[in-house]
């Protein structure tokens, strides 16, 4: 069995949750994100996380805006569409399904 | 010591050391390889850049310190390896993909015109999205059933009105696919750009395409015609997104180089502990037969380029042979100048050749030297300069044509009767001068038409000779000269002045075998009928030289096959009709191998051998020598007279 890929199955849609989320409670870029995920260790590479980003955006669950920084160049700001917010909604309903689920069948005596 | 660059990384400069950037830029590229199928790579790119210029700016004691190596290495380490980056979506990517070629099925599903990449309405691609295949082959198929049945034409309109235009969604995910697409590459173009198109689809050197279009031009001409077809078919290359379309993906080391780290990943899972050393040996191995691979092709395109070189270098002293008049190349010279009187339009003419010639010629080298030296020099000018020269030699040869024309365009034609003294039997003979021995063909034809060019002038063989019945008692030959010219009188004297003879002389008319144009003189199509009118009962004898005249009237081809005829009330009937075989000929008692002639070298003159007779003519005496065996006596004849003509 590969464990790796397993890991790497278990992460990836709760790594969308989570960075929906974290842009939820306002206006971020993405170091901000990547801060936060490094500090929880959802992300071992920052790579990883950019072309997540791509794709939210393009499939419009995210929009970004630039934003005049003074110590460098311009940054990407992201924010939630409305679409977004509905996603978000909808995957921390099932995230709290499956916690309680999975809590359900692994904690059994 | 090392070198150092500046570079602008997402929006903040820095200063970097040689191997750092070295490391940086390769991790780059990677990345862009890794994401090029990936919708938004260059948003993704951008984003990994600008947060790698943010990691590296909090690594700098100051702004202005020097990115060094270990930097670049602790970032890339942050980011992220490639192949991480790929195991880690790697399934997310897959279902992208999957999510994708959904799409792709639904949309294509309907049948649609392709606004976006259309060379009429659309209709060829809107089918080819349909089939899910090249739209230039369906273009082609259709020129082909447009070209053959006819019914293309038809076809493409009735589809046209049926067919609705692709709506804006279906534009949009048609876009994002990434098939790749046959374009004619106008960047690097030698005529239509549609080598250098074909040569990047099929991943090769456009040198090869170009090589082998060159060959079938000449080798079966069809080349011509696909060429021709393709350039009316395939769309040009023009926004940036077609361009990328045009090159697809392309097979260059760093995406052979990820096929193949990409294979041995799959073989790490099996066998990790040898991974390494096998992933740093296949790398080693590819790039060895990439090198050779390498030094394989550039060996063949210098031998190309030498033989273009030699090619261009043979023509060009061809030319000088040919318009300098050096050597046996001066007749084309001679043939210009005996053909155009004026000289003028003879040197414009001229002029116009050289200039095609050399421009090609050149142009010709110039590319020899580029394959060869790998000359990086803007070919553009240099190519335009050269095509700016062949259309002005185009531009003055017709000009030249016009005016050529415009020289010959009335015909006279000057008539003459020679009267033949009336015999029973009349012997056509054709007399072959010396000249007509050395000479240089021009122009051979079936039909015995032949134009040569000796050192004194232009022979031609297309006198015609034509047979008719006498209404009088008497035989007489009419001849008449033609000859073209810009007047009338102009033509007729041009027609006097052809030197064409007709020598009754006792039984025998001797013509000339050749009409003979003079170096001095001016050659204007000049031409020579002949109708010899003899009355009935007369036999004819002829020769192959006379036969041949007669033959060239074209309507009465099967009328002279033999060689021994007679006047009729009906016409001319021939009495040896069995040609075919020689060795009948050979028994009958009349002797076919009468006359023959002999070629004196030793002497000037012409010689006549009849069968009993040697006639000599020399500057214009005739000595007849005639042998007779009487009895026992064997009696030798000569007669001295001086030529009337």
């Amino acid at each position: 069995m590969n464990i790796e890929n397993t890991k790497a199955q278990m992460k990836k849609g709760i790594l969308e949750y989570c960075i929906l989320s974290i842009i939820s409670r306002g206006e971020v870029y993405a170091s901000d994100i990547i801060e936060e995920l490094k500090n929880s260790k959802m992300i071992v590479v920052e790579g990883t996380l950019y072309p997540l980003l791509t794709r939210l955006k393009n499939d419009e669950l995210l929009s970004y805006q630039w934003v005049e920084s003074n110590s460098g160049p311009p940054r990407k700001y992201f924010q939630l569409t409305s679409e977004g917010k509905r996603i978000l909604k909808e995957l921390s309903e099932t995230w709290n399904e499956l916690v309680i689920a999975v809590n359900r069948t692994t904690k059994k005596k | 010591m090392n070198k150092v660059f500046n570079i602008n990384l997402g929006g903040i400069v820095f200063t970097i050391d040689d191997v750092a950037f070295e490391k940086l830029s390769n991790y780059i590229n990677k990345l862009k390889t890794h994401f090029a199928n990936t919708q938004g790579a260059k948003d993704i790119i951008m984003d990994i850049e600008a947060r790698m210029a943010e990691l590296i700016s909090g690594k700098l004691p100051n702004p202005s310190a020097i990115v060094n190596e270990t930097i670049i290495s602790e970032i890339i380490i942050v980011m992220g390896d490639v192949n991480e980056l790929d195991d880690e979506d790697s399934s997310e990517r897959k279902q992208t993909t999957e999510q994708k070629t959904s799409n792709e099925f639904h949309n294509t599903n309907k049948l649609r015109r392709d606004l976006n990449n259309k060379v009429l309405a659309g209709v060829c691609s809107g089918i080819a999205n349909y089939f899910e295949i090249d739209p230039t082959l369906v273009r082609v198929i259709f020129l082909i059933v447009f070209f053959i049945f006819g019914s293309g034409g038809l076809l493409y309109i009735i589809l046209w009105v049926l067919m609705k235009p692709m709506e804006e969604s279906d534009q949009l995910s048609l876009n994002s696919q990434n098939k790749k697409h046959l374009f004619r590459d106008t960047d690097e173009k030698v005529l239509g750009g549609i080598c250098s198109g074909i040569a990047i689809y099929l991943g090769l050197d456009a040198v090869w395409v170009r090589l082998f279009f060159a060959l079938s031009f000449f080798g079966f001409g069809f080349g011509f015609i696909v060429y021709v077809v393709l350039w009316i078919v395939v769309p040009k290359a023009l926004t940036p997104t077609q361009k990328l379309q045009m090159k697809g993906n392309p097979i260059d080391v760093s995406n052979i180089e990820r096929e193949v780290k990409n294979t041995f990943n799959q073989a790490k899972q099996n066998a990790p502990k040898v991974a390494n050393e096998v992933k740093s040996f296949a790398g080693n191995a590819t790039h060895a037969i990439i090198e050779i691979a390498g030094v394989v092709i550039n060996a063949f395109g210098k031998i190309f380029a030498v033989a273009l070189l030699l090619l261009g270098i043979i023509g060009i002293i061809l030319t000088a042979f040919l318009y300098f008049g050096i050597s046996k190349g001066a007749f084309i010279k001679e043939f210009l100048n005996m053909c155009i009187d004026d000289g003028t339009v003879l040197n414009i003419i001229k002029s116009g050749i050289l200039l095609i010639v050399s421009a090609t010629l050149l142009s010709i080298i110039i590319s020899a030297f580029r394959l060869l030296f790998n000359l990086k020099f803007k070919k553009r000018p240099i190519y335009s300069i050269l095509s700016i020269i062949s259309f002005t030699g185009f531009a003055l040869l017709i000009y030249g044509g016009i005016k050529y024309g415009n020289s010959v365009k009335t015909k006279s034609t000057f008539t003459q009767n020679i009267s033949v003294e009336k015999h029973d039997t009349l012997y056509l003979i054709s007399t072959k001068k010396e000249k007509d021995n050395e000479n240089i063909s021009i122009l051979t034809d079936d039909d015995g038409i032949s134009f040569s060019m000796s050192d004194e002038g232009i022979l031609q063989q297309t006198q015609k000779l034509k047979i008719k019945k006498s209404f009088s008692d008497s035989a007489f030959i009419e001849v008449k000269k033609s000859s073209h010219g810009y007047t009338k009188s102009d033509a007729l004297s041009f027609a006097k002045k052809i030197n064409y003879n007709i020598l009754p002389h006792d039984s025998t008319i001797y013509f000339d075998h050749s009409i003979f144009i003079p170096k001095n003189e001016k050659w204007k199509y000049p031409d020579v009928k002949m109708t010899l009118n003899i009355p009935v009962g007369t036999i004819l004898k002829i020769d192959d030289g006379v036969k041949e005249m007669l033959n060239r009237n074209k309507f009465n081809e099967n009328e002279y096959s033999g060689k021994i005829f007679i006047m009729t009330e009906k016409g001319l009937k021939c009495l040896d009709n069995s040609t075919d075989s020689n060795e009948k000929d050979d028994d009958d008692d009349i002797n076919i191998n009468w006359p023959f002639f002999e070629s004196d070298s030793t002497d000037t003159g012409i010689h006549v051998f009849t069968k009993n007779k040697k006639i000599i003519i020399k500057n214009g005496n005739k000595t007849e020598v005639e042998e007779k065996k009487i009895g026992p006596f064997h009696l030798k004849i000569e007669r001295h007279k001086k030529d009337e003509n």
